[in-house]
């Protein structure tokens, strides 16, 4: 008796999982994501209306002002394209390439994936398609430069479309810098410059103002790499690094004047107030002026301030300026495994070139790659955009010659400069100890690399 | 009762009252800053907003495009209703056994249990993650509703020792009565173990509420997104937040929680009697 | 026979959890133990490399040091004053006063937070140099550092944090306190004893369980301890490290850098160290918990 009482509640608690996940279901139906359950994408699609819908799944991160545009877009392309259905699958940028990693190690990646920086990576492992058979055909690449198609290009295969061209730069706070009395720094302005400009900032602000965040601790390489380049170094090149132990040192030295003259924010400050998470940046707040940041920022930067802001480039060193050609901030690439390559190479195209979708994505990913857009944008540039053309045009003209290559393990090492930064800074380490410690540990990923 | 202070106090009520609203000012400020112009959430630091705006709550409400955070609402609160019939009803059955029943292999079972929340999910996640897409069930709702029909290790560890409370006399005398085992459980020790079940169906329902990271890798369909990947989708740590319908999307999810909290307290106020028993 | 019926009982009764650890558990639990012998980086297949993971953890990775450290350091101040708010103020609330109500929320709503991405701006507000503990701090002639970014005093901000939410204990607390049968308490009054007697002979003793509970579980669940060290460094157990919390570091490296292998080699180090820990507690149980139903 008790026993059929205990079978009768499991089975009472079964329906009920059945008929809440039966709703799920339906929903599920709507807009199916399983990338198994739609049509076979057929040899060389014409563009004649296909007989069954092909059904992609696509996936980005941004705010929500990104995922409206980006929405917008892909309503045109089913519109223009009535034979393909796509799944939208979006969300900030914390957790995306965890859910990324997941779904990759499952095989269930969407078809359709926004990429950064670290492209290299997943071209290496395999988890992206080859583009190449459907450049010049499907997808128009004739308007992008060299430069950028590279950029994704590993053993004579394509995988990346560029979606926005970015550079690194340092963010500055105009109102700031007139408050003080200090002149806009010129394109050529050296690491002398910065300081005595930073210094001069800190000092007429009064206490709880400076002139900059500081450049040798926190997760950004941006400041180091141009110090290295500008000087005829460089942070890692074909499998080894091209610097040595009194790069390091000229550099955290550098940075220990600054400190030391109060023009930059003490150690403290800048954990508390990371100026990669916009929303906490001082910058933002008044109280400091410069920190290093990628160009396409400025647009959240902005949007939290009524002070002015703009961009610069960093000091130049003995070989010149210490920049490299700007790079594709972000892709868009289509995964290994996916069942309809030819529906994806598509929708890239109609991304980067359908004029109506350009209208729509602005420069939101950052500077249009393809010169023809930006010339159909610039008629609804606003100030900020205007800051941003310039800046990475500015850029494009100065830049060294180099063709820059990302240090393999980035992740790693971001993790290494800031606790490395942040021990000189707080003064738990020498200059000379904490240097020696850094070599050592990037020697160590060095190695690690090349094992891979 | 035990009583340690004049309770009628007045000095007792302003110290626990004022302790209690010092602990708060963290959500205060979160309050306040819902109200505040996007300009001024970080820039100024007073309670009282200077310009007080309800675009926040206007915003975020209307979600993005296709989905109102309403809809958000509505999946987290389904899908914390199920979890929390599937815990209670999973978690009680196996803690009972454990309580209560002697038979083989009962030790090594409740270490087993145990163990399981020793191991740090993430190296669990890709495994599961992998068994889940294979039955098709990524993007659905299953990942999140199955695990809770199958007992969660922590409510059943707080059940048994609930359980293990209530004297043995009881079981004698309702077996003597000829009581079966779904009888003891049901009629018996489960009215008595309420302060508990109530415990676990509250904190069921707020960590399912708050749960992120296996929403965030089984969800996908904007559709079934819950609170908590709601919103996450205003916030964009590369480039540009919308900070303001997050704390104010925050503020209004704390209210589910709260009424839920509210509605459950009389459990906690009730006093168990163990003299007698109805048969 | 009864034996048999008896045990057929305790399956059925368990079957559920059977179930779902046979078909949900197990799998991953030991493909996780597979995987820590691997070199697996998420996006390719796992490649076999014995025990180098835990050669390496054991020999070559100084921020695994630094994370044990500061882990225990976290736990052992975080559990105790948790449990001792917690148990502190239910008892203080137990008293039927008339509030009761209001003030057992006011002390819960921390809890509701949780993880929420609200907290990480919250608690910067409060804990920064010029932020309103510090100025707390002031009126009693103190001046505080930075709690969130000096890395001699981050760890307290976690430990705060954690501390803060004290409500979830403080309700088992107060759920096992309601437990206890008023006719104790009347009995005791008749025969003459006081408030603290009381308290020593009645309330203690049969809170044990409760009590138990919560110790266990609290340092079963600081040694796992993850979003509250995400939100609070952004996810990199800055400044220095002395955020780096286990669970943490084990996240960054299996999702982060990619190397799961060494981040499932990692779990199960700590699950061996917190079954450890938890065995001792059950060890020691047998002292000093009462449990009515007459069992060890």
């Amino acid at each position: 008796m008790s026993n059929k009482k205990a079978i009768a509640m499991l089975l009472l608690a079964l329906m009920m999982l059945i008929a809440a996940c039966g709703s799920g279901k339906n929903n599920a139906q709507d807009s199916s994501s399983s990338s198994a359950g739609s049509s076979p994408s057929g040899s060389s699609a014409t563009s004649s209306a296909p007989a069954e819908t092909i059904e992609l799944r696509m996936t980005w991160w941004g705010s929500d002002a990104r995922h409206e545009k980006t929405l917008k877009v892909i309503e045109l392309f089913e519109q223009k394209n009535p034979g393909i259905k796509i799944t939208p699958e979006y969300s900030g940028f914390d957790g995306y390439f965890d859910k990324l990693n997941t779904q990759i190690a499952a095989g269930n990646a969407p078809d359709l994936i926004q990429m950064g920086g670290n492209i290299r990576e997943y071209i290496d492992k395999n988890a992206l398609l080859d583009l190449s058979p459907y450049v010049g055909n499907v997808l128009n690449l004739e308007d992008f430069s060299e430069g950028l198609l590279k950029k994704a290009t590993v053993d004579n295969k394509f995988y990346g479309v560029t979606l926005g061209v970015s550079t690194f730069g340092l963010l500055y706070n105009a109102t700031m810098f007139e408050k003080a009395g200090v002149p806009l720094p010129s394109e050529n302005w050296t690491y002398e410059d910065f300081k005595n400009a930073a210094v001069t900032i800190s000092r007429k602000l009064g206490p709880g103002h400076y002139g900059t965040y500081d450049l040798s601790s926190g997760n950004n390489t941006s400041g180091l790499s141009t110090f290295l380049l500008s000087n005829g170094k460089e942070l890692y090149r074909d499998g080894d690094r091209r610097f040595d132990r009194q790069d390091m040192i000229d550099w955290f030295t550098l940075w220990d004047d600054m400190r030391k003259a109060g023009a930059v924010t003490p150690p403290d400050v800048m954990v508390a107030n990371p100026p990669g998470e916009i929303d906490k940046s001082l910058i933002v707040q008044g109280k400091v002026a410069i920190q290093a940041a990628a160009a396409s920022q400025i647009y959240g930067f902005q949007e939290l301030t009524q002070d002015k802001l703009g961009l610069l480039v960093f000091p130049v060193g003995s070989k010149g300026s210490g920049h490299v050609t700007p790079d594709p901030g972000q892709y868009m690439t289509g995964y290994a495994k996916t069942e309809h390559p030819e529906a994806v190479a598509k929708f890239i195209n109609f991304m980067v070139n359908d004029p109506d979708a350009a209208l729509i994505l602005g420069n939101d990913r950052g500077v249009p790659p393809s010169g023809k857009i930006r010339d159909l944008l610039a008629a609804q540039s606003t100030p900020t955009d205007k800051v941003l053309y310039d800046f990475v045009s500015t850029v494009s003209r100065i830049a060294s010659d180099v063709d820059y290559q990302q240090f393999p393990l980035d992740n790693e090492l971001l993790k290494l400069y800031q606790v490395t930064g942040e021990k000189i800074a707080f003064g738990a380490q020498s200059i000379d100890a904490a240097v020696d410690e850094f070599m050592t540990e990037i020697d160590k990923l060095i190695v690690k690399a090349k094992a891979q | 009762m035990v009583a340690r202070f004049p309770v009628k106090s007045f000095l007792f009520h302003v110290l626990v009252l004022g302790f209690g609203l010092a602990m708060l000012y963290p959500v205060l400020w979160l309050i306040s800053a819902s109200f505040k112009p996007t300009t001024e959430i970080f820039t100024t630091s007073s309670l009282w907003p200077a310009n007080i705006t309800f675009e926040h709550y206007v915003n975020g409400w209307s979600g993005l495009r296709n989905v109102q955070f309403g809809r958000f609402f509505f999946n987290s609160f389904m899908l914390c209703v199920f979890a929390v019939i599937g815990t209670i009803i999973s978690s009680s059955l196996a803690a009972f056994a454990f309580a209560r029943i002697k038979f083989p292999l009962r030790g090594l079972f409740f270490a087993l249990m145990l163990g399981t929340i020793m191991l740090p999910g993430h190296v669990t996640l890709i495994p599961q993650y992998i068994i889940f897409h294979e039955v098709n069930w990524v993007d659905t709702f299953y990942p999140l509703l199955v695990p809770k029909f199958v007992g969660d290790a922590f409510y059943i560890f707080l059940i048994v020792q609930f359980i293990r409370g209530i004297p043995r006399e009881l079981d004698e005398s309702a077996k003597i009565d000829g009581c079966g085992w779904f009888m003891l459980y049901a009629r018996i020790i489960m009215p008595l173990a309420l302060p508990a079940l109530m415990t676990t169906a509250i904190f069921t329902f707020l960590a399912t509420w708050d749960d992120f990271f296996s929403q965030l890798i089984y969800l996908s369909d904007i559709k079934k997104l819950t609170v908590p990947l709601g919103l996450r989708l205003f916030l964009d740590s590369s480039g540009s937040s919308n900070w303001g319908a997050v704390f104010a999307m925050s503020v209004l999810s704390i209210i589910p929680s709260l009424v839920i909290f509210f509605l459950g307290q009389k459990y906690f106020t009730q006093g168990i009697a163990t003299t007698g028993l109805k048969g | 026979m009864q034996k048999y019926k008896t045990y057929a009982a305790g399956y059925l009764f368990l079957l559920p959890w059977l179930l779902g650890f046979a078909l949900l558990y197990m799998g991953p639990i030991f493909a996780s133990l597979y995987l820590s012998f691997t070199s697996y980086d998420l996006l390719t297949a796992p490649k076999w490399i014995g025990w180098a993971n835990y050669r390496t953890m054991f020999t070559d990775d100084y921020r695994l040091a630094d994370s044990v450290n500061v882990t225990f350091q976290y736990v052992f101040l975080s559990v105790p004053f948790r449990l001792a708010f917690a148990l502190g103020l239910a008892l203080l609330l137990n008293q039927g006063m008339k509030l009761l109500g209001l003030y057992r929320t006011i002390y819960y709503i921390p809890s509701l937070l949780g993880g929420s991405v609200a907290i990480s701006v919250l608690w910067r507000q409060v804990f920064s140099k010029e932020g309103i503990f510090n100025d707390a701090l002031g009126l009693l002639g103190i001046s505080g550092p930075n709690w969130i970014a000096d890395p001699k005093y981050a760890i307290f901000s976690l430990v705060g944090l954690s501390v803060w939410q004290f409500g979830a204990v403080m309700i088992i607390f107060l759920a096992g306190l309601k437990q206890i049968p008023q006719e104790f308490y009347e009995a005791a009054t008749v025969d003459g004893a006081g408030a603290f007697r009381r308290f020593w002979r009645i309330t203690l003793p049969l809170l044990t369980p409760v009590i138990f509970f919560n110790l266990t579980i609290t340092l079963i669940q600081s040694f796992q301890t993850f979003t509250k060290a995400f939100i609070i460094s952004g996810g990199n157990g800055g400044p220095i490290n002395s955020t780096l919390l286990y669970s943490l570091y084990l996240y960054i490296k299996g999702f982060s850098f990619l190397e799961m292998g060494y981040a499932s080699a990692m779990a199960w180090l700590l699950l061996v160290i917190v079954a450890t820990m938890t065995a001792l507690m059950f060890l020691s149980s047998r002292y000093w918990v009462f449990y009515s139903d007459g069992r060890d």
